[in-house]
């Protein structure tokens, strides 16, 4: 099947041999392993990299914003932009435009440092997690043995300048802003930990390649599925506790315009307002990226026959996806009130991720070393059982509810209501 | 030669760090140069080989305990305001601290630290290199040949030895009962903080 | 492994001048006319009342200290899940006792209302 698509086997080819050379070129100016390449080759490479990613990722956002409004607009049955550019397609350029020549309002009462580290230090965090993204076989800019942990541990440090932004500014709101979306960050951490470990588990490794290998077909190693059908649970926990984790709709009340202005960055102007927009939209699209290798098989494709497609064609079309996924929600739920927020976090995901964690740890040492279709109806039939007794969990506690409103409340309330009305008469 | 500027870059950034903490103003400003200092600890373990500690320190430190440590911060004070300490023992501090130091430093420089061998941490640098002829080569065979065996040929060897493994395995064998005791501290930690503050 | 890390530090450099670009690009593009009244806090279009200072709730206090006491659980799951593979059956009932261990901690949490918002 590999002869019948020969224009891609040819692309396919092309990678991999420009990606050889890329890779023979970054490793500085050792032309045989074993040898330690120059630290000045190092750091030009690195510089190459680095400055290639950032044009990827810049690019990558500014169409984002623009497919955004776009695919909004049409759930909202109304065209997106359509002024700016064939099909809006220049507004991304419109928007920037603006944002600079924006005057930059600073408060007088603000902490100079502070506020405007703040600022800055937004996008750094959005920008390294880049780094662990593997886009094709090749072509991963840093294959840290870590790489599933080092992005998470970056996505953490996010935390800081939403704190800075807040104090800085030295407005109740912004302050009140920055302490709830730094409770609902913190808080939507844990969940998003815990569904994965159940990937790790069965991929034993922690490096992005290494769980891109995992799930086959490319390479042989167990368990040769793609993640999302092994944890679908999983991987709802992963999308949901992401989507809080960048603010995005349902979860934006940090940032909700009808309730808290903007949140902590009331206070910021301009291009400072824009850097904060620009570390949303890559963490975005970072988190899809990273969601595409943990659950969707990263540039595997997803059958054998299909191989001849270049990895990074399959790699992309997954993190657009999933980049899809999350302005759908955008477009679709409300807004959560910030208790729902954070028991739904605590109450429901947590609890829910640790059994699906025991579950997979049980039946990862059952199904060891089997073939693939065997360990797929293994994890189905166990994901079904657990879908299942949440379900019946919910229906109970809805029905306990709505029992306890009409043995409890209800009659209070009429009781409460005629006292008062004899009183009152 | 490269490894002793890495070094001082990233020691200077961790002390730096914590002479900000001492020396600035405003106790929000002290929690933020505090985090430098975790930052910059974090490049130390990285330099040392440790990745999986220094991704930790992120995470718990900066990611966790900087927040922790800057709500109690907020519980406490009047944080908007610039405070300076009154600190009429300056001179004595100077000295007593001073003299702590002088101390420590005449004693770490003068230890005789046991220096363990490199491992065979030189093998993952090998394993991780590549082979760039190699992979052109093996595309090629892939084309002509092999239809079905979609093996790993033309990729980068995985970065697969990696201390996070062995550290899993230690933590399960030889260090259970501390593994165990480890949840019964954090559990016993929740409680007594939840005590606390709920008075 | 060494170029990895240089590569994470000299990314860090980029990503941190990108921003800075930007400030600066805005700085000589953006017009400067600051006034007393645009410079002062915004309050809803309002005079500030009183001191920004706010009552400040326990309740962010107990989630950031139960968020540090999972965080602190899930560096422990790591290396466990890595190495699961080559580690016996006893392996994931040790964990498992683990993790109920600090279930309990959720669950008393959770009983003594450390979880709602108010």
């Amino acid at each position: 099947m590999l002869h019948a698509l020969p224009l891609a086997e040819s692309l396919a080819e092309t990678t991999t041999s420009l990606s050889g050379w890329l890779t023979g070129l970054f490793s500085g100016t050792a032309p045989e392993p074993g040898a330690s390449s120059s630290a000045a080759g190092i750091i030009v490479a690195s510089i190459l990299k680095a400055t290639v990613i950032v044009l990827i990722v810049q690019i990558g956002m500014l169409y984002a914003t623009w497919g955004e409004r776009k695919i909004i607009g049409r759930m909202q049955d109304r065209l997106g932009p359509n002024r700016v550019g064939l099909f809006g397609l220049a507004q991304p350029f419109a928007d920037m435009i603006k944002m600079l020549t924006k005057e930059d309002i600073t408060p007088t009462a603000a902490h100079k440092w502070v506020y405007n580290l703040g600022a800055i230090l937004v996008v750094p965090p959005a920008i390294i997690g880049f780094a662990v993204v593997a886009l094709d076989r090749n072509l991963i800019a840093a294959d840290l043995s870590i790489g599933a942990l080092f992005f998470f541990a970056i996505g953490s440090t996010a935390v800081m300048p939403i704190f800075m932004a807040g104090w800085g500014s030295r407005n109740k709101y912004a302050l009140l802003g920055a302490m709830r979306a730094v409770a609902q960050v913190v808080s939507y951490e844990i969940p998003q930990v815990l569904s994965i470990v159940g990937v790790l588990l069965l991929a034993g490794t922690l490096s992005m390649n290494g769980l891109i290998h995992s799930q086959g077909p490319i390479g042989d190693a167990f368990p040769g599925v793609w993640f999302i059908l092994l944890q679908p649970i999983g991987f709802v926990i992963f999308l949901l506790a992401t989507t809080a984790e960048i603010e995005r709709t349902p979860f934006d009340i940090p940032e909700a315009e009808s309730e808290i202005i903007a949140g902590y960055h009331t206070e910021y102007a301009g291009i400072k307002f824009g850097l904060f927009y620009l570390a949303l939209y890559f963490v975005t699209i970072s988190a899809s990226a990273v969601g595409a290798i943990l659950f969707l098989g990263g540039w595997q494709p997803p059958f054998a026959f299909l191989a001849g497609i270049p990895g990074w064609i399959w790699m992309t079309a997954k993190t657009l996806a999933l980049v899809f996924v999350f302005m759908w929600l955008r477009g679709t739920l409300p807004r959560l009130r910030v208790d729902q927020l954070m028991a739904f976090a605590w109450k429901v995901l947590v609890p829910i991720s640790l059994v699906n964690l025991m579950v997979t740890g049980l039946l990862a040492k059952l199904v060891a070393g089997r073939a693939p279709l065997m360990v797929f109806g293994a994890f189905t039939v166990a994901n079904v059982a657990m879908v299942a007794l949440l379900i019946w969990l919910v229906a109970g506690w809805r029905r306990f509810n709505a029992a306890r409103q009409i043995t409890f409340e209800r009659p209070a309330v009429q009781a409460v209501g005629a006292a008062l009305r004899r009183g009152a008469a | 030669m490269m490894e002793m500027l890495a070094f001082g870059l990233v020691a200077g950034v961790a002390v730096g760090g914590a002479i900000g903490v001492v020396a600035a103003r405003n106790v929000f400003v002290s929690a933020l140069w505090l985090v430098l200092s975790f930052i910059g600890v974090a490049g130390i373990y990285a330099i040392l080989g440790a990745d999986f500690l220094a991704a930790t320190q992120v995470l718990i430190y900066v990611g966790a305990i900087s927040v922790l440590i800057l709500f109690a911060v907020m519980l406490t004070h009047h944080v908007m305001g610039d405070e300076r300490s009154n600190n009429r023992q300056a001179f004595l501090a100077f000295i007593v601290s001073s003299s702590v130091v002088a101390a420590l430093g005449v004693l770490a420089y003068r230890t005789d630290w046991p220096i363990r061998p490199a491992d065979a941490g030189g093998s993952v640098v090998t394993a991780m290199r590549g082979d760039p002829a190699g992979s052109s080569a093996a595309s090629a065979a892939a084309q002509t040949g092999a239809s079905t065996a979609l093996t790993s040929t033309v990729d980068l060897a995985l970065n697969q030895d990696s201390n996070v493994v062995r550290l899993g395995q230690a933590l399960m064998t030889e260090h259970l009962l501390s593994f165990e005791i480890i949840s019964l501290v954090l559990l016993v930690a929740l409680i007594g903080a939840i005590v606390i503050a709920r008075d | 492994m060494g170029e990895n890390w240089a590569f994470v530090a000299i990314l860090t450099v980029i990503a941190l001048t990108i921003p800075i670009l930007g400030i600066l690009a805005a700085m000589v593009l953006a017009p400067k006319r600051p006034g007393a009244i645009k410079n002062s806090t915004y309050e809803c279009g309002l005079e500030t009342v009183g001191d920004a200072w706010v009552q400040f709730k326990v309740q962010y206090y107990l989630y950031a200290l139960i968020f540090v006491l999972f965080d602190v659980e899930t560096v422990f799951l790591y290396p466990w899940a890595v190495a699961y593979q080559s580690l016996p059956l006893l392996a994931l009932f040790e964990m498992i006792i683990f993790l109920l261990i600090l279930g309990i901690g959720l669950v008393y949490a959770w009983r003594k209302g450390a979880l709602e918002w108010i």
